[in-house]
């Protein structure tokens, strides 16, 4: 709909107010300049009414496209490969557009040419004017706090925005909650970690007036703040250690992006520049900081299918366009694949301009660059000369002994004089890394006459038969079959049995004049002991060729003693040996130097051409799209031929920059979420016009415009939300108050929430005693280990100590639910989750009240107070209550609870507290 | 969003303040008046019973799920074509590069056809059981999908989209109607005794919608967890500590007495103690009688078979007792055709395995529904994720995958019996007279259970979601 208005306006305002009158423009303005011709000569055919050819000009994604011509209408930088420049300056009748009258003059055509010339920039002011009335988009306010009627109970800016809602509807702010209440409340928020007895004892003792203000400095510096934080930031992005899909292979090396993450909040990084560096952390020597960009799922199972392949390469790049736009900006640029976005000012040629940016991306590991990396290298470089040096005696020694050159991991010829024969029989007896032979294919060639090219007669379609001594299981049951089918597969080769004495013969349909037999091997268990036989005239085998006439293979690496040369002495030999078993050393020790500290970060590389894929179909490539930002926000400067860096680094610089009106919201609102709930756009990851509108739009815009001046500082906007009265308030329910607004986003009071399934199981833990605060670094199970990458996950019942950390830093499988806390709707990685749902079912209730793991951790509690308060049962059960819920029982309670612990034991009521509503929500 | 749901549905339970609150609902937001969803339920109790959009046809649904892809001409579409031009390479794409790599040529079905039942419908040898059941069974033989890999095409069969984090249609179904017996799950997984199909959970997620509609899995193999009460509480003392619980609950919830997630947690904990009886009690199908026993199949000395054939047992007791949705796997994952149908290479060896396996348990749940009257309201559906190629791979005696065109069948739940619906080309490649999508096959489904596809949505990242995405056309020539 609005696009419609859009074209209708500029249709209008153009069409009745020809330019052709003036002179060329000497800089060329796609609105002023371009526009206007083009209206006045191309649109009736090629616009709103009719788009002939499928082209039409009143959209700029279509006017840069192809339509339905193989040529792109406008490269830009050249208008001789420009469809639309060689046919409006056609000399011929019929080529030249438009096809009725003179064609356009020759000042219009100079000033098309000149625009195309200089980059066919399209100001994207037509499309921000006309499109983008949505709140969202406007640039950020900076309203003045409102005055209020009963200031009273405002402490800052926050509240007197929040009481300016409450006012007219006959509301207040509730009265502070109770110190208790208080304490585990901004515990749960900012850490996700429960007060101890003593720092609750010191909180509720302490009088002096500053002694909130204190409280939230010492929380702002916790290091456990950055895991609070992350685990909202990797639920966003929906980090996960494996691939997904049915393979879900898992990503041993991608934590380093968990661990940046946490460093980052916890170091207070200013948020524009943690944006920049998650896109392009490669340009600030950040590298762990792009795993941002590879935290999508994506299918990594092989195929020859090329139609798969595509589809593979876009639906992972799709998943990196959806991260960027939704996580940082909010919005659903996802949607703009197949088609432009059907609610929001995002074209589908913004999408692939997105696209175009990560076109040198792909997903993979990379060297992490850095003062590590560095020293790394100067080492490898120091051992280059002995390298050299080894590699030198290698020669000399091989032209001392006349061995012929070692043979080749992949893919090498044996030759011989040529023999007549109908069967070739390969002994085998060692392989280079000691292995059971592994060969892809065997091929014996003909020799060549005037009339036949040497041929292959080993395949089976030349009626070639193979057979061998046992093979060994897996090959989907194959055999030797698989050396003379002519093709190399992933999955499919020769494997023997036996690691020696292995035999492979292969019939010949008949006798054929052979002289040269290619070997090709699969790079690893690679045959360097062998014999190449034929049937001798006594009815048994005669060698024409063996391994012994070849230098032995660097990567041998067989006993000396199993080791044959061919008129070599024994003293050679021994040399030969050492000097290949010192430079494998020395190579070993430069490759893994050189190789350095390989994160799953993305695998960098020129990027690669992006086209408009038709309909989003990967099968129907149309132009090519250059980088850049989406047109409805701001354009970037980038050449088409910009580095991958380059373009990278322009996008980051693009999202987080002040005047991006998105940015600094989005951010704002995830922040105010995770306090109350909800935010004050209750679609986090989405600000478009099909979000919810703001409760608090000048709140929002005030807060936004906060963090920017405090330098994108996130613990000082937290520093704002904690000291206001809107956070500091009690959250009992009052019913004239919810019957005004029952979902408390007016915030009378403080609403209750559930914890998430991570921060339950971190509190179990800390109320036994038990939790292991140890930080960073790779990730404990969950799970059984596995060697079959197809089965499913069995998940581990019981953990000792490694497994006792905070859950952020257990593995994180796609796909797969963490047993017991991961059914409190902890998201499993497959999409994205800038808001969790909370529901409530007995599967729960099942795995909180009756699982080994919450009664084992009630027994250490159990045994630990125990220990501390022996024989006291009304202080053993104080202290569950100050361990559990951060508060001691009533009289009443305790009155209930002991005789019932005297009977049954702590542990029991462990298991009670555990399971209580007020253990489950924060008040 | 979900927690403004499950709030706004509070909100409105509580009729005095009800108007006040959609009025202020709607001055925040105008666009989110609606809720996130058009189903409107008691978050407090989402297995509710829920009337459908229309009357329905079907009140439960059983899918079996042949993990693996079957081959669909070895074993339900026969195509003479094929017997005929056996040996030859497929005209038109003689050198055919599909997921593993290129083909031969074409290979008749390995199995004879022969036809059965009063509509005379050609059906495989190789699965006789099933054979004789064709007069209630609607074959739809053109669907094609979307993806050539396993994952993603479950997924897409499972939950209509070939990503990953899409609710199943057992989610959806749930979250459109609830369920009937409310001491069961609405929806239960159960899967194959040889593992976990390839897309695993992904299959009963419930995705962006509430927990809630997940899923459950158990089986007659693999117990739901936590299910037992730990070994050192004793039934009473368990008694004890949910009294103990629910009056410290009760004092709590006095202060928050207008928050009725707390209430829901907890009647969570009842709901959980039922279910501790009501499930190991299902689960119990060996007290069923000899008769269905040997019905299913599950007393064969084949342990795979009869281990299988207690899962259907147990796919009946469910439906029986009004649970809303179940899920049977037949076949797990991805082992060279060991554990599953996906038979790249010695289909003779392989596939009769897997056929015995599943013939006659599925056989036995057919008539077993009949003769009990519940076959006219369980619509029973059974797919794989897509079919096997005409030709075998070059140097194999295995069929590549195919997602060009394939067979389903459904019966009961308004089907017609004895029909067959579409068909692929000559030699069974590529879906040609009435090809459906995954996404017609779906709609249809929901369809039979009064539900209309375009109008059981969700709110998720920007977009009111659907089973079905922005496809999918009820079938209507297949409903009786």
């Amino acid at each position: 709909m609005l696009r419609i208005l859009q074209i209708t306006c500029i249709f209008v305002v153009f069409y009745g107010t020809p330019t052709s009158a003036q002179s060329p423009a000497a800089f060329p303005n796609y609105n002023t300049d371009v526009l206007p011709i083009l209206v006045k000569h191309c649109i009736l055919c090629h616009g709103p009414s009719k788009q002939e050819s499928n082209y039409r000009v009143d959209r700029i994604a279509n006017l840069l496209s192809t339509g339905s011509s193989e040529l792109p209408a406008i490269v830009p930088g050249d208008p001789l490969k420009s469809h639309l420049w060689q046919r409006i300056s056609s000399n011929e009748d019929a080529e030249r557009m438009p096809p009725k009258g003179q064609g356009l003059s020759s000042d219009e055509k100079a000033t098309i040419r000149t625009w195309i010339e200089a980059g066919a920039r399209t100001p994207t002011a037509v499309i921000n004017n006309a499109k983008t009335d949505h709140w969202s988009f406007q640039a950020l306010q900076n309203p003045t706090p409102p005055i209020l009627k009963n200031p009273e109970s405002a402490i800052n800016e926050v509240d007197a925005f929040v009481l300016a809602k409450l006012e007219p509807r006959r509301l207040s702010l509730s009265a502070p909650a109770d110190k208790y209440t208080l304490i585990r409340r901004i515990y749960l928020i900012m850490l996700g970690l429960q007060p101890t007895e003593q720092e609750i004892k010191t909180f509720v003792n302490d009088e002096s007036p500053d002694a909130y203000h204190r409280l939230v400095e010492d929380i702002l510096s916790s290091p456990h703040y950055g895991e609070r934080w992350a685990q909202h930031w990797l639920d966003c992005v929906r980090y996960a250690e494996s691939t997904g899909y049915e393979i879900n292979k898992s990503i041993p090396n991608i934590y380093p992006y968990r661990d940046y993450v946490i460093q980052a909040f916890n170091a207070d990084l200013p948020y524009d520049q943690f944006i920049r560096e998650q896109i392009a952390g490669d340009a600030y020597r950040k590298d762990a900081a792009t795993g941002f960009l590879m935290v999508g799922p994506h299918d990594t199972n092989p195929s020859p299918d090329p139609r798969l392949t595509a589809m593979q390469f876009q639906d992972g790049h799709d998943e990196i366009i959806k991260t960027v736009s939704a996580v940082t900006m909010g919005l659903t640029l996802g949607c703009a694949r197949c088609h432009d976005h059907k609610f929001d000012p995002l074209t589908q040629h913004d999408y692939y301009r997105i696209q175009s940016i990560f076109a040198g991306v792909s997903y993979g590991s990379r060297v992490e660059q850095g003062d590590d990396y560095d020293r790394m290298k100067t080492e490898a470089d120091r051992l280059k000369p002995e390298i050299e040096r080894l590699t030198e005696n290698a020669a000399t020694l091989q032209e001392q002994t006349g061995l012929q050159q070692a043979i080749d991991l992949r893919e090498y010829d044996e030759h011989f004089s040529a023999v007549e024969t109908n069967r070739i029989r390969f002994l085998i007896n060692r392989t280079n890394d000691g292995s059971n032979p592994e060969l892809d294919d065997v091929e014996i060639w003909t020799v060549a006459t005037d009339n036949e090219s040497s041929i292959n007669v080993a395949h089976r379609d030349y009626g070639a038969v193979a057979t061998s001594s046992p093979t060994a299981k897996g090959n989907q049951g194959k055999g030797p079959e698989l050396l003379i089918d002519g093709s190399r597969q992933l999955l499919l080769y020769f494997k023997a049995a036996d690691k020696e004495n292995v035999w492979i013969e292969i019939q010949l349909n008949q006798s054929h004049l052979i002289d040269r037999i290619t070997i090709k091997p699969r790079g690893r268990a690679v045959p360097t002991d062998y014999r190449i036989q034929i049937p001798s005239a006594d009815e048994g085998w005669k060698t024409i060729k063996d391994s012994r006439h070849r230098y032995p293979h660097l990567t041998d690496t067989g006993d000396i003693k199993k080791i044959q040369l061919l008129g070599v002495t024994d003293k050679q030999k021994t040399a030969i040996v050492q000097n290949s078993a010192s430079l494998r050393a020395v190579k070993q020790q430069y490759d893994e130097l050189i190789r350095g500290r390989q994160l799953y970060v993305g695998r960098l590389h020129t990027p690669r051409n992006t086209h408009l894929m038709e309909g989003g179909d990967p099968e129907k490539p149309g132009a090519v799209v250059g980088p850049g930002f989406l047109s409805a926000l701001s354009d970037i400067q980038l050449d088409d031929d910009s580095t991958d860096i380059q373009r990278r680094k322009a996008l980051g610089d693009a999202i987080a920059s002040k005047s991006n009106p998105l940015t600094a919201r989005v951010i704002t609102n995830r922040i105010w979420q995770h306090y109350f709930g909800t935010g004050i756009v209750d679609t986090p990851s989405d600000f478009g016009l099909n979000g919810g509108r703001p409760s608090h739009g000048q709140l929002l815009d005030w807060l936004a415009s906060y963090l920017i001046e405090h330098n994108w500082s996130l613990k000082q906007l937290h520093r704002k939300l904690l000291l206001s009265a809107t956070f500091r308030q009690a959250s009992h329910t009052k019913p004239e108050a919810f019957s005004i607004d029952a979902n408390s986003r007016l915030l009378w009071r403080f609403p209750p929430q559930r914890l998430e399934g991570e921060v339950l199981r971190d509190m179990v833990l800390q109320a036994s005693g038990k939790l292991n605060t140890k930080q960073f670094g790779e990730p404990f199970n969950f799970f059984e280990e596995t060697t079959n990458q197809f089965a499913k996950r069995v998940p581990l019942k019981t953990f000792d100590e490694t497994g006792w950390r905070r859950m952020i830093y257990g593995e994180k499988v796609r796909l797969t639910q963490v047993g017991i806390f991961g059914v409190f709707d902890c998201p499993d990685g497959s999409q994205m989750t800038p808001k969790r749902s909370v529901s409530t079912s007995a599967v729960q209730a099942l795995a909180l009240f009756n699982s080994e793991f919450v009664n084992r951790q009630a027994q250490f509690m159990a045994d630990d107070i125990s220990s501390q308060f022996p024989d006291d049962t009304e202080k053993q059960i104080i202290c569950a209550f100050e361990r559990i819920l951060s508060r001691r029982p009533t009289q009443q309670e305790l009155q209930q609870l002991v005789p019932f612990v005297e009977d049954e034991g702590l542990h029991h009521l462990g298991r009670i507290l555990f399971n209580l509503n007020e253990f489950v929500f924060i008040n | 969003m979900k927690t403004q749901l499950l709030d706004r549905r509070n909100f409105l339970g509580q009729t005095q303040f009800g108007l006040a609150g959609i009025a202020l609902s709607s001055l925040l937001d105008s666009q989110q008046a609606l809720g996130d969803g058009s189903i409107d339920y008691d978050a407090t109790k989402p297995f509710q019973s829920r009337s459908p959009h229309f009357a329905a046809r079907a009140k439960n649904v059983i899918v079996i799920f042949c993990a693996g892809a079957v081959s669909h001409v070895d074993f339900w579409e026969y195509k003479p074509e094929l017997i005929k031009y056996h040996g030859k390479p497929l005209p038109g794409n003689e050198r055919l590069i599909s997921f593993q790599g290129e083909n031969g040529t074409l290979q008749q079905p390995l199995w004879r056809f022969r036809p059965r039942g009063e509509c005379g419908k050609m059906i495989s040898d190789i699965i006789p059981h099933i054979g004789s059941c064709v007069d209630d069974l609607c074959f739809l033989h053109a669907v094609h999908t979307k993806s050539s890999t396993h994952g993603p095409a479950e997924n897409l069969m499972s939950s209509g989209f070939n990503r990953e984090g899409y609710p199943g249609i057992g989610a959806w179904v749930s979250y459109g109607l609830g369920t009937e017996n409310q001491n069961l799950p609405a929806f239960v997984a159960i899967e194959d005794p040889r593992g976990t199909p390839q897309s695993g959970t992904n299959n009963w997620t419930s995705g962006f919608l509430p927990a809630a509609f997940q899923g459950t899995a158990f089986s007659t193999t693999k117990p739901i967890q936590h299910l037992q009460t730990p070994p050192n509480v004793t039934a009473v003392e368990n008694r004890q500590h949910l009294d103990i619980l629910t009056s410290l609950n009760t004092l709590h919830q006095k202060r928050y007495h207008t928050d009725t997630n707390l209430a829901a947690r907890i009647s969570s904990y009842e709901l959980a103690a039922r279910m501790q009886l009501s499930i190991p009690e299902t689960t119990k199908v060996d007290d069923e009688p000899a008769h269905v026993q040997t019905l299913y199949g599950a007393d064969s000395p084949n342990k795979l078979k009869a281990d299988f054939a207690r899962n259907c047992i147990l796919a009946r007791r469910l439906v029986e007792k009004g649970v809303r949705f179940v899920q049977l796997f037949n076949g797990a994952y991805a082992s060279g055709g060991k554990l599953n149908w996906d038979t790249h290479n010695n289909m003779p060896g392989l596939v009769p395995g897997h056929a015995e396996i599943l013939d006659q348990p599925v056989a036995g749940l057919l008539k077993d529904l009949k003769q009990r009257d519940l076959l006219k309201e369980t619509l029973v559906f059974c797919c794989t994720e897509f079919g096997r190629m005409p030709m075998f791979q070059v140097g194999n005696d295995g069929r590549d995958h195919n997602p060009e065109g394939f067979t389903v069948w459904m019966a009961g739940g308004g089907v017609k019996g004895g029909k067959s619906y579409g068909a692929t080309d000559p030699f069974g490649y590529k879906a040609e007279q009435n090809p459906l999508t995954v996404h017609d096959v779906h709609a249809t489904m929901l369809h039979l259970l009064g539900l209309d596809h375009t109008r059981l949505t969700y709110y998720h990242n920007g977009l009111q979601r659907r089973l079905t995405d922005v496809h999918g056309h009820v079938v209507k020539e297949i409903i009786s």
